[in-house]
């Protein structure tokens, strides 16, 4: 899991954050100023920590969405 | 309505074997007209099969599966749909005539021996159907097997000439096609007369199947009687193995309704005085005289249909008692409502057994563990009562003793699980005494990855997007598992466990029978038992027990804990050996076991999860590998088996 995060903390600093999953590709452009939540939530024997990072970008073409509502098999 | 199909499936009976009879008649000497009237029958049959089987499905539909008047409407279908097929080769047969220089080029080939049994089993399909008559249903299959060796004769035949380069090869071919015709022919009598096998014990069973029974009941000293014996199927298994769980009936105990067909009684084609050729006063054996009764090879005359309680035509007459069976409706009582218990069929003394039918290699192995393990501890696996090697093909029947407790799945599946908690308990007790008690020093390895490597063809099959899935986090690669398992095997080769010990082989909660009163354990499926790394038990035990697939929550809970308590003994047995290497070769083997186990799971997200934890632990392995770990260096947390489950 670490090395997962660490990607991602590489990936905020760079400014660029890509994924890939199968053949379908996303690059992202944090912004320098961004907001981040973290919630928690226990049920059922179950603990969950949720980070989000939202940021503000110039209305464009849409993301292309990764279906990752599956869990990331890389865990 | 059930009348009406009745007599519609009679008519349609009849037809397919008049369809026979011009069928032959028109190989012998071609005729247009007559051509032109087997179309038309053929049509005909189309039109009433159809018929039939949307009749036989509106009444079939909202009755419960297992009933036997649903059975038989069933069957009905299906065997009429089969006829349809018949006739449709009929037809072609007088086609592939059409491309013959001379119908006379056939002669040699005497295909009225193949007509001969066709018309003797078509003959026999309805009154088989109606009177439940193990023995001509039986005898449908002889009649198959006959054809198949007509064919191989005339197919050796062909080929010579073919070969000594015959001056007519396109006259050979076509005669090659019309005698593979009349043995397909013979497929659809098979198939017809394990239908009717099937209305008659209420289960599905192929007739290879049923001979091996026979010949398994006969070997334990008691015979077959469908009548009086209870069949149930057991489903499921993945082994590749029949089974089911037989009420057999011992030898030289009479009662009940007997048969007329001969002094053993069943119909049963395993070497017994009472086989269907031992009858030929009734159905059994080569057709008499008179029977197809279509004017045919015997010579008699008739209108190729046969009659019903007609004198001397060889057929069992509804006065008869002929089948020894019991009245309709009566082997409907031979299963216990809930499923679980032995099949019952009368009060006549009784001993259940267990019945395995399969791949032979498979079913020796079990056998020769079963011994084994019975000489280690006496009453652990259950007695084998006989063994049936392979007589042709490559199947064999193992029969064995009956145990009547329920397995660790179906207590948890039931909400049982402190019994099965119980049971698992008294199971890992045993094993791990099993365990000490064979250990043999010397390395050994039971390589998991090769292991994982050639069993997920079928997990490929099933979710190629999860077991082929790559990807990135950045510059983070997420290779395919499947191309981490050389390196990992590789890997694997450095760290073998340091003894071998006698494993079962498939240690799961389905294999391990308990009885809570007694608190007794046994251990079924013992083909893949062997001198291994024992590890192969601890990882199987433990992801069978996660990938149950309970969503109650309490259930769930007990389920976690069963597994921390299969780690924690597997673990204290690691210690009190001074396995150093046992981490790792655990991480190896549950990585094994979750992988493959993906092939069982039907839930997509729970799969995944599956696959996230056996990457997880391949990927620990190579990380610490690469960093240059010793192995008994590893060390693999028991959060490994919290496993969400959706």
């Amino acid at each position: 899991m670490a090395r997962y995060l660490e990607a991602l903390i590489e990936g905020f600093q760079d400014r660029k954050l890509t994924f890939r999953s199968q053949q379908r590709k996303v690059s992202l452009e944090p912004a320098e100023v961004m907001d981040m939540s973290v919630e928690t939530s226990a049920r059922r024997g179950r603990v969950r920590v949720t980070l989000s990072f939202s940021w503000a970008e110039e209305e464009g073409p849409a993301v292309p969405q990764l279906p990752l509502d599956r869990p990331f098999p890389g865990r | 309505m059930l009348s009406e199909i009745r007599g519609g499936f009679k008519i349609l009976a009849s037809e397919v074997l008049q369809a026979a009879s011009e069928s032959r008649d028109l190989l012998r000497r071609r005729d247009p007209s007559k051509s032109r009237a087997l179309d038309h029958r053929t049509s005909y049959i189309a039109t009433q099969s159809a018929l039939i089987q949307k009749q036989a499905l509106e009444l079939y539909a909202g009755r419960p599966a297992g009933r036997r008047d649903s059975i038989y409407l069933q069957a009905l279908s299906s065997v009429a749909s089969r006829l349809e097929r018949v006739s449709e080769l009929l037809l072609n047969l007088d086609r592939q005539a059409g491309y013959l220089g001379s119908i006379e080029f056939l002669e040699p080939f005497r295909l009225d021996d193949f007509f001969h049994e066709i018309l003797f089993g078509l003959g026999r399909i309805e009154p088989a159907l109606e009177r439940k008559d193990l023995t001509l249903a039986v005898r449908l299959g002889q009649a198959e097997e006959r054809l198949d060796g007509s064919y191989a004769d005339r197919f050796a035949k062909i080929i010579g000439e073919l070969k000594k380069g015959a001056s007519d090869p396109g006259d050979l071919v076509t005669a090659l096609m019309i005698v593979h015709y009349l043995e397909r022919v013979g497929d659809m009598l098979l198939e017809i007369g394990e239908m009717i096998i099937f209305v008659i014990m209420g289960e599905r069973i192929k007739l290879e199947q049923y001979k091996a029974l026979g010949a398994g009941l006969k070997a334990t000293g008691s015979r077959m009687d469908a009548g009086r014996m209870g069949y149930r199927s057991i489903w499921g298994g993945r082994s590749g193995c029949r089974i089911g769980v037989v009420d057999a009936v011992p030898s030289g105990h009479e009662g009940g309704p007997r048969s007329g067909d001969g002094e053993g009684g069943g119909p049963w084609p395993g070497g017994a005085a009472s086989g269907p050729d031992a009858a030929e006063g009734g159905c059994g054996g080569r057709p008499p005289s008179g029977l197809a009764a279509d004017g045919g090879p015997d010579g008699a005359a008739g209108n190729g249909l046969p009659a019903e309680g007609r004198a001397g035509n060889g057929l069992p007459t509804e006065g008869r008692a002929g089948n020894g069976l019991p009245p309709e409706g009566r082997a409907g009582n031979c299963r216990h409502s809930d499923g679980h218990g032995p099949a019952k069929a009368s009060k006549s003394p009784s001993e259940t057994v267990l019945f395995k039918h399969g791949p032979a290699f498979k079913l020796t192995r079990e056998r020769e563990s079963l011994v084994r393990w019975a000489a280690m501890r006496p009453g652990l696996t259950p007695d084998v009562k006989a063994f049936i090697p392979a007589s042709e093909g490559s199947e064999a029947a193992l029969v064995l003793e009956y145990i009547p407790s329920r397995n660790l799945q179906a207590l948890f599946m039931d909400n049982a699980p402190d019994e099965a908690i119980d049971g698992l308990d008294a199971a890992l007790g045993v094993m791990c005494g099993i365990w000490e008690e064979t250990a043999k020093d010397g390395p050994c390895s039971a390589e998991f990855a090769r292991q994982a490597e050639g069993r997920l063809g079928e997990a490929r099959c099933l979710y190629p997007q999860i077991i082929r899935y790559q990807g990135a986090v950045g510059s983070l690669e997420v290779r395919p598992v499947e191309e981490l398992l050389p390196e990992l095997s590789r890997m694997e080769a450095e760290s073998p466990a340091p003894r071998s010990m006698l494993i079962h082989g498939d240690f799961n909660l389905s294999n391990i029978l308990y009885d809570p009163a007694s608190r007794r354990v046994h251990m079924l499926d013992l083909y893949r038992s062997r001198e291994s790394d024992y590890v192969q038990d601890v990882s199987v035990m433990l992801v069978s027990i996660l990938r149950l697939p309970i969503l109650s929550h309490p259930v769930r809970r007990r389920l976690a804990e069963a597994a921390r308590r299969a780690w924690d003994a597997a673990a204290r047995f690691a210690a009190g050996s001074g396995d150093a290497t046992y981490e790792a070769r655990l991480a190896f083997g549950l990585g094994r076991s979750f992988l493959t186990s993906t092939r069982f799971i039907l839930d997509e997200r729970m799969a995944a999860r599956f696959m996230a934890r056996a990457r997880y632990l391949f990927e620990k392995l190579l990380a610490f590998r690469a960093k240059g770990g010793s192995a008994d260096g590893f060390r693999l947390s028991r959060d490994i088996l919290e496993i969400q489950v959706s």
